[in-house]
């Protein structure tokens, strides 16, 4: 969530440290998971994702309607690698139960395959053979709980999982699917009557910084449960050039 | 649409050249001022806007064709507003209160959602207005119906542009043959699911390697001029333009190339 105190120059300055973050996420993401471990292998996924969408956030500065749905993606991804490794022994079979609850539904949809055959339940199970009974929660629970449980484990930050709920997720999904008011920033009205074109600018807030912010937030936690990148290096990029106590 | 279906996926370059004449199409026709007096919801504003938002994914699509999964997320986003186009244009008096109604309902739910985390719901105003906009379509003795599911608009539309539209079918290329591979298969890079991470994990040998993309399907980058295709065909039909020949020009370009 974009801090209101932040000046034009500051947003802008912070949006190009969203750079910085993403080139020490690539200089210190090992290219395997040094555990060997299916969970890290997951996480890695997820940050990988997170990385690639944020990029591709950065590369479209005048698209913000657009850039939004991204922004929403974005977060919803560094909510399961937050919630995640909470716990990831005990997570990734809830997040694989999860998701083949999600493809089940999407098979057994009356609607969603009528033409083409759907996957058989036998390959959806071996593709997430270690699920367990347990169900991980929805976005905004794991919010919650990695808000929670992030703010007590020592690390020096300010997290943004249960503002970004508010913000990059409940607020742009007007955006996201047709609705009157995602519409609207297309027309602008004045006394001659509607004008309907280019959206309005400013009207995907600032999309870029919120999700620089949701990266560094990920990365923070990277730093503690991965050990990489380490704490001073996510603080440094993602403060670089900003005045002290300003940042998010 | 069977003129430029199935048969094409993957030749991701003349669906850029077709995006990019259906965008010059859309440029040359769309009127881009409504007189007064009018409302967001009164459907001459609707369409046009919801036009205006189709078009600008369609270049955002155009633009991603090289970060194909992010392209996809935005392609999604395209085909509901265009089902959603195609829905309320079978009979605005009727299905855009009901898009209205539906809309309020969902911002109740937000509201409410926000409240129990403890927010400040500024929303309410904004719930307030769509409210006095819904009334004036309606009579409290009638009440309106919310909208339909996805599928069942996209269904709808089918059926009703089917028999107007003579490429326009109910196979694969159909609103509801594009669900499934389209809606339903790109919500898991929407989403953070496990099936979208694996376009992320590379097996070399008995190591899993992960951080790059593995090279994507064009399928959400060509499905896009498709989808505003439809769009466009539709506009021609009840708000006459653009011209149907103009919008099947951009993909018979593309034949002539070959």
């Amino acid at each position: 969530m974009t801090d209101d105190l932040l000046s034009a120059a500051e947003k802008k300055q912070l949006a190009a440290n969203g750079h910085r973050l993403s080139a020490l996420y690539g200089a210190r993401a090992p290219a395997r998971a040094p555990s060997g471990q299916d969970w890290e292998t997951q996480a890695l996924g997820y940050l990988a994702r997170a990385n690639y969408t944020l990029q591709t956030i950065l590369a479209m500065p005048n698209r913000e309607i657009d850039a939004t749905v991204l922004g929403r993606s974005l977060y919803e991804h560094v909510v399961a690698f937050a919630w995640l490794l909470i716990d990831p022994v005990a997570h990734r079979p809830m997040l694989l139960r999860w998701e083949y609850e999600e493809r089940t539904k999407m098979v057994k949809d009356p609607h969603g395959f009528r033409i083409l055959s759907p996957p058989e339940d036998g390959v959806i199970r071996r593709a997430l053979i270690d699920m367990g009974p347990k169900c991980a929660p929805e976005t905004p629970d794991r919010a919650l709980a990695a808000d929670n449980y992030w703010s007590r484990c020592g690390i020096k930050w300010q997290w943004h999982f249960r503002n970004g709920y508010v913000g990059l997720f409940r607020g742009y999904s007007v955006f996201v699917h047709p609705t009157i008011a995602g519409i609207t920033p297309f027309i602008v009205r004045d006394h001659h009557g509607s004008s309907v074109g280019l959206p309005r600018g400013g009207q995907g807030g600032d999309v870029q910084v919120e999700a620089v912010i949701c990266f560094a937030d990920a990365l923070a936690v990277a730093s503690h449960r991965l050990r990489w990148p380490s704490i001073g290096e996510v603080l440094e990029a993602f403060t670089r050039g900003l005045r002290e106590g300003s940042e998010a | 649409m069977t003129r430029a279906g199935d048969d094409h996926f993957g030749r991701l370059e003349h669906y850029l050249r077709a995006g990019s004449i259906l965008s010059s199409v859309y440029g040359a026709h769309a009127p881009t001022t409504q007189p007064l007096p009018q409302k967001l919801a009164d459907w001459p504003v609707f369409a046009a806007a919801c036009l205006a938002r189709a078009h600008y994914a369609l270049e955002s699509t155009q633009a991603l064709c090289e970060r194909r999964l992010d392209a996809a997320v935005l392609t999604r986003v395209l085909y509901e507003h265009v089902v959603m186009f195609a829905w309320v244009a079978i009979d605005p008096t009727e299905h855009l209160p009901r898009l209205l109604c539906s809309e309020i309902a969902e911002r109740r739910k937000a509201i409410n959602d926000l409240k129990s985390l403890g927010e400040d719901a500024s929303h309410i105003e904004s719930v307030g207005k769509l409210v006095a906009e819904l009334d004036t379509f309606t009579k409290p003795e009638s009440p309106v119906e919310p909208a339909l599911p996805v599928p069942d608009l996209a269904l709808h539309a089918d059926r009703y542009w089917t028999a107007r539209l003579e490429t326009f079918d109910n196979g694969r290329a159909s609103f509801r043959g594009l669900y499934p591979a389209l809606y339903r298969n790109f919500s898991l890079y929407t989403h953070p699911t496990f099936a979208g991470l694996s376009d992320f994990v590379t097996l070399r040998g008995d190591v899993l390697l992960i951080g790059r993309p593995m090279p994507q399907s064009a399928h959400a980058v060509t499905l896009a001029p498709l989808l505003f295709a439809m769009a466009l065909l539709i506009a021609g039909e009840r708000l006459g333009w653009p011209p149907k020949e103009e919008v099947y020009a951009a993909f018979e370009n593309e034949d002539e190339h070959e």
